[in-house]
């Protein structure tokens, strides 16, 4: 089996509980990721500080489920989970902020990731992820992979998405790459404005890593409705 | 309606009403369906009012007879002290009920003992221990917390030392568990149902009659869901009259007994919409039942269902009484529920019918037992009112305004009224109001008995218990419903023995305790319009089984059938613009031409795409509430002009009355939940801080052109869902309907226009979907796609797309799914059943949410089979535009050839279960006749097939995760329905499944705006969902303002 399979088999394995983990949790372990990247050196400070941010926004967002109102007798909730495994890009011209940015994002909306950045790149992709293992993240939730198989990777129909740091040009490959495969439409979410981050800016950029659900539940299966009772009569 | 229903209630209680002719009478009831309760409840309430005598009497009475019960020590029956001690208002209560409601019929231990596990380890038990003071409830208290206990010990320990030890104990005892609660089910059984058979039950009522009571006796039992089960419940009446007609008890002092029969167990499709059935098949059934009755000389009682089935039910009434064999008897009746607003109409007709003829009608008058589902089905159909009353204090006043028009002296010999009511003030209310002795009272077997003890000595009144017989197993969901009717706090049975209680509270005259409320209805609960709250009304639906709703409607839908033609072409800039002619016809008749269609062509997009363009600017930059009331307006228009929208959902898509209708109000939901959602998120910029310190400032905003290819399987609702979204977030829109279905789309865009928007904002292109879908997504202006229709059409627009020398644009596709449902065997087969009918076979299984495949575990696999097989012997397949039809076409021959290709597969590889009948008359058009098959497992299914098209696998209970895997597998993730009372296994299927819609206890489809919003993941879409709160995000970009802290703060 080829290396980027078996870091996408591992990667997937994962996948069911991370999801399950409390989004408070995976928002302990980043926000504790930042303060050890700070700690190791003091250039990581904005780096902790868009940590900060994505978890703030993905709790805003993803946090709570939503009561949706509706007829009386059911109860309907929409809630977000993670799409699936990530590939997390960067090419030549990433920077470990933005690097760091879709990490979060990506971890926060409940994906396990497999991160892959060019050799030239201003980013110390072993030394995050490192620091992020030691941070209490579950092992396999990110994986480190060779730049020069990730097209491979990208290439992989149960792969859910791209999260790309790079110039429009790597963007735009990618886009086909994904494009050609067969099977699922794959996500790709990209920063190529890698001086202003406008799209790591993006409040509800955590929307894009996540999916949703509903779940409704029929009350009045066992022949009843108790709610209504409950409502009482404005006595 | 109000003006037209001034003082009808007094009329209608005036003595010469009921010499009017029957016609005249009738036409007084179907127009009281939803009536303002307000309104109406002020013309009942002098009906009910008692003069200061009579109510200084009923308030003596009431106190006597309270006085009496409780002094009884008796009084407190098992059951009663039951139900006092677990009310509905503890969660205990309601588990208690949901275990009574499933154990009995779960036929593997495994499962059953994961049902008790599931309900009893989660309550507090010890808190009504020793609370109550009859041995009954504190034994099965101790009992289920000792149950608790052992369980909740169980989940908690971990590694312990003791783990073994007390696994082996949990081991040992989970049957010794599952015996005793069985016969705790079976105790509480016991109370409610008088026999198991009909000769057991005239056993057992021997004493009570010995006593001067008398019975009515009921076959228990679900309605029947194919001819089968009807067949059953026929037999089981027909030999239940002649048992009691044979019975001559020696010692009984009161009035024969009787039998009551519930018509929904007698005909699987006793609807209004299937009268002609009704008036036919069950009309003949139930003769023969009645004269059979006659000869042996047994009253029966026909028992009064769901409100919609009230007016076929006075239909089928009115036709048996008058049937010559039955004229003369007078002991042929019914039963009016006082909680419906139509019961005072009702009754008069019913007297007037008895007049006519001259034989006495017996009536039951009871409250009604199925508020509940009749308020859950108005709000679900958005009826514009409910059809009975929202407070418990109006039906009780409806109850004594219809009694005081039933003892009226003009109603004497006309109505035997049979009082049923467990209110000792209701009893004292009637017995005051009463100036004769031809009536009786009526009680439920196991309720109320000390009540009637004492009131049958006081007044000397003929009393009749209304006696359950049948098995314990079919009682249970029955028992349930009496449970949860009559467990509230507020219920007078449980007040009454409740010595906390003053007497005072329960002697208040119910028009006194109505006109202390303001307003006369229940402001708690909302009008069905008003469901969503203060920020948008629900759509407003068509009540088709009612006469008065129904008939009006049908007339104008008429208007846009017969010979009406539609032209429909594409809109650019505003205009109507010249294309290639198509002929369209209905897909159920191929013969019938409905419309013309101007095809655009590929220089036309273009130019589509330039206009758009130059428009988006001013439309970005115009304010998100005017965006908003274009498409408010447009939601209006369209109610306004349900009626040929509707007409055109027959003809050009082939749906069915209530598929169109529902097409319709999705559409409006749309409309009306998009404004709402950008209004909330976009209006405003929102402020948050930013990752390099400091503020920022995020505006939303509208991306460009946005292009929306919609299917034809919806094809006003998604068209008008996606194009409502993106304009909403700012974009202009380039619109390519399905070119089956584009006639309604036109249709929509002339109505749109119509509300003044700009004209270059929405542009519409009626064509080929290769040709111009390839146009649309391979040009790079195109700022986005929003698409919903097959996966691989989905991939071949992301791949233009691609290929474009663009930065990826957003493009948001729903398509296909290959849905599931698992059931396991705590589910109600009846309701499993029927949610599976509606699931796979609704809009001919041409909605992505349909059901596809269906798991079902093996222990009760055998009983759903067949209900599977008898129910689909009831689909009515047909011409759309026909009420009583269930199933209509396929879109078109190309689909209609690749189902037919699947079933032949499957008629090769795998088991027929069943398949429906095609009648002759859908030669003419592209029908499937629904069928069932039975397979190995879901690898077998390389595709979805997007028709009336089921397969069912079976599984063991312990294969249940595999089950999960099986369908995670499949790369789609769509819908999943979960048939299972154990909450934690729904809760485990939901949380490990993959699917983004998850159906709990019902069917999977009919999703609602704002409600359910909907879309999938991996094969089945890219959400995010439509008509959630999430969707309007991926049609918009955002600009972000750094701003210092002074500024932020500013």
């Amino acid at each position: 089996m080829s290396v980027e399979i078996e870091a996408l088999k591992h990667s997937l394995a994962i996948q069911e509980s991370w999801q399950q983990h409390p989004i408070e949790e995976r928002a302990l372990i980043l926000k504790t990721w930042g303060e050890r990247l700070v700690q190791r050196d003091s250039h990581y400070t904005q780096a902790a500080q868009m940590i900060e941010f994505q978890c703030r926004q993905a709790l805003h967002f993803l946090a709570q489920p939503h009561d949706l109102p509706g007829p009386t007798g059911e109860s309907n909730q929409l809630y977000c989970v993670g799409r699936g495994s990530f590939l997390i890009f960067g090419d030549d011209s990433a920077k470990s902020l933005a690097m760091i940015g879709l990490i979060s994002a990506a971890l926060m909306a409940g994906n396990p990731i497999i991160c892959s950045v060019d050799t030239r790149a201003d980013c110390k992709l072993t030394e995050l992820l490192s620091e992020l293992l030691k941070a209490g993240c579950p092992d396999r939730v990110a994986i480190q992979l060779s730049p020069d198989l990730s097209e491979a990777l990208a290439s992989q129909p149960l792969l859910a998405g791209v999260a790309l740091a790079g110039s429009e040009s790597t963007c735009m490959h990618y886009n086909q790459l994904l494009a050609a495969r067969e099977g699922r439409l794959a996500q790709l979410i990209y920063e190529t404005d890698l001086s202003n981050l406008s799209h790591l800016s993006n409040p509800s950029l955590c929307l894009r890593f996540m999916t949703e659900r509903t779940r409704t539940i029929n009350v009045t299966a066992i022949g009843g409705n108790a709610t209504l009772l409950e409502l009482g009569s404005a006595e | 309606m109000v003006d037209h229903t001034q003082l009808l209630a007094q009329e209608l209680a005036h003595p010469s009403c009921i010499d009017q002719p029957l016609e005249h009478l009738w036409q007084h009831i179907s127009p009281l369906y939803c009536i303002d309760e307000s309104t109406w409840l002020k013309q009942l309430i002098p009906l009910a009012q008692p003069s200061d005598d009579e109510l200084h009497k009923t308030t003596e009475l009431t106190t006597q007879l309270i006085k009496k019960v409780r002094a009884d020590k008796k009084a407190v029956h098992m059951i009663d002290a039951l139900l006092l001690e677990y009310s509905l208002d503890t969660r205990e209560g309601v588990l208690l009920m949901c275990l009574a409601e499933a154990l009995m019929r779960v036929p593997d231990s495994s499962t059953a003992d994961a049902l008790i596990r599931d309900k009893l380890s989660v309550a507090d038990w010890q808190s009504h221990l020793k609370k109550s003071d009859s041995f009954f409830v504190n034994a099965s208290t101790w009992g289920l917390m000792l149950t608790g206990k052992v369980i909740n010990f169980d989940e908690r320990e971990n590694a312990q030392a003791s783990k073994a030890l007390n696994r082996l104990v949990n081991k040992f005892s989970e049957p010794v568990i599952r015996q005793a609660m069985n016969q705790a089910m079976k105790i509480m059984g016991h109370q409610f149902v008088l026999g198991q058979d009909i000769l057991e039950a005239l056993k057992n009522a021997e004493t009570p009659r010995s006593k001067g009571f008398t019975y009515s006796f009921d076959m228990l039992g679900e309605a029947a869901l194919t001819m089968s089960d009807a067949q059953k419940y026929y037999d089981d009446y027909h030999q239940a009259i002649t048992k009691v007609g044979n019975n001559k008890s020696k010692s009984a002092t009161g009035p024969a007994p009787s039998i009551s029969i519930k018509l929904s167990a007698l005909h699987p499709r006793y609807e209004a919409a299937n009268e002609k059935r009704v008036l036919s098949e069950l009309f003949e059934t139930v003769l023969t039942l009645l004269q059979h009755a006659r000869q042996h000389n047994v009253a029966i009682t026909i028992d009064a269902e769901e409100a919609d089935r009230l007016e076929i039910s006075l239909k089928l009434f009115a036709k048996l009484y008058q049937h010559n064999t039955i004229k003369g008897w007078g002991r042929f009746g019914l039963v009016v529920q006082a909680y419906s607003k139509r019961a005072l109409p009702v009754i008069t007709w019913l007297a007037a019918l008895a007049k006519k003829q001259g034989d006495c009608i017996p009536m039951r008058l009871v409250k009604g037992a199925y508020w509940d589902t009749e308020l859950k089905l108005a709000q679900q159909h958005g009826h514009h009112g409910y059809p009975v009353y929202t407070r418990k204090e109006a039906t009780d006043v409806s109850y004594l305004a219809c009694a005081r028009l039933l003892l009226s002296e003009h109603f004497r010999g006309c109505i035997y009224p049979q009082f049923a009511s467990h209110n000792a003030q209701t009893i004292a209310a009637i017995a005051t109001m009463a100036t004769h002795q031809d009536f009786e009272f009526q009680r439920l077997h196991g309720m109320g008995d000390t009540l009637y003890q004492h009131a049958k000595e006081l007044l000397n009144t003929n009393v009749r218990i209304y006696a359950p017989v049948g098995s314990h197993k079919d009682l249970l969901p029955y028992l349930v419903r009496r449970l949860l009717e009559n467990g509230a706090n507020s219920s007078f049975v449980h007040r009454l023995v409740d010595a906390r209680c003053p007497v005072k509270d329960l002697t208040e005259h119910p028009v006194n305790v109505l006109l202390s409320r303001s307003p006369l209805h229940n402001p708690h609960i909302m009008n069905p319009p008003d469901i969503f709250g203060q920020a948008r009304k629900n759509s407003k639906g068509i009540a088709c089984d009612i006469e008065s709703e129904w008939q009006p409607f049908k007339q104008q839908v008429d208007a846009f059938l017969g010979n009406h033609q539609w032209h429909a072409r594409p809109i650019i800039g505003g205009k109507n613009q010249a294309g290639v002619l198509h002929d369209v016809t209905a897909p159920y008749d191929k013969t019938l031409k409905v419309a013309q269609q101007e095809w655009a062509n590929a220089e036309q997009a273009t130019h589509a795409i330039e206009l758009a363009e130059q428009a988006f600017p001013n439309w970005r930059d115009t304010p998100v509430r005017e965006r908003g009331q274009y498409l408010l307006a447009l939601a209006d228009k369209l109610e306004q002009h349900l009626p040929e929208l509707v007409a055109l959902c027959h003809r050009e898509a082939g749906k069915t009355v209530h598929d169109s209708i529902d097409e319709v109000r999705e559409a409006v939901d749309f409309l009306r939940y998009y404004p709402m959602q950008g209004e909330h998120s976009f209006a405003q910029p929102s402020v948050q801080p930013h990752f390099n310190g400091g503020s920022q400032q995020t505006h939303y905003h509208g991306r460009g052109v946005f292009v929306c290819i919609s299917p034809w399987n919806f094809p006003l609702a998604i068209f008008i869902g996606q194009v409502s979204a993106a304009l909403m977030a700012g974009n202009t829109v380039v619109a390519k309907p399905a070119e089956q279905t584009s006639v309604i789309a036109f249709r929509c865009i002339e109505l749109l226009l119509e509300t003044g928007l700009p004209e270059n904002v929405i542009q519409l292109l009626i064509g080929s979907g290769a040709q111009l879908g390839t146009t649309l997504s391979t040009d790079a202006r195109v700022a986005g796609v929003a698409f919903t229709g097959s996966t691989p059409t989905a991939q071949t627009i992301n791949q233009q797309l691609a290929k474009r020398h663009t930065l990826p644009v957003p493009f948001i596709a729903e398509t296909g799914g290959q849905n599931a449902m698992i059931v396991d065997s705590t589910a109600l087969p009846e309701q499993v059943v029927r949610d599976v009918m509606r699931s796979a076979f609704a809009s001919a299984g041409q909605r992505c949410s349909a059901l596809r495949v269906l798991y079902v575990q093996q222990d009760i696999a055998e009983r759903i089979l067949q209900l599977i097989q008898g129910a689909m012997a009831q689909i009515q397949v047909g011409n759309p535009e026909y009420l009583s039809t269930d199933v209509g076409p396929v879109i078109d021959q190309v689909a209609h050839s690749r189902l037919l290709e699947h079933i032949k597969w499957l008629d090769a590889n795998a088991q027929l279960i069943a398949q429906a009948n095609l009648p002759d008359a859908c030669s003419k058009g592209t029908f499937i006749a629904p069928c069932a098959y039975q397979i190995e497992n879901m690898a077998q299914l390389k595709q979805e097939h997007f028709g009336p098209i089921l397969h069912v696998i079976q599984y063991k209970a312990s294969e249940l995760d595999l089950v999960i895997d099986q369908i995670n597998d499949s790369g789609f993730g769509l819908t999943l329905g979960v048939h299972s009372r154990n909450e934690r296994t729904y809760q485990h299927i939901e949380a490990r499944a993959r699917v983004g819609n998850c159906y709990i206890n019902r069917d999977q489809v009919g999703a609602v705006v704002g409600v359910q919003p909907f879309g999938g993941q991996g094969l089945s879409g890219t959400g995010p969902k439509a008509g959630g709160p999430h969707y309007l995000y991926r049609f918009a970009t955002h600009t972000v303002c750094v701003m210092n802290d002074q500024e932020a703060n500013s």
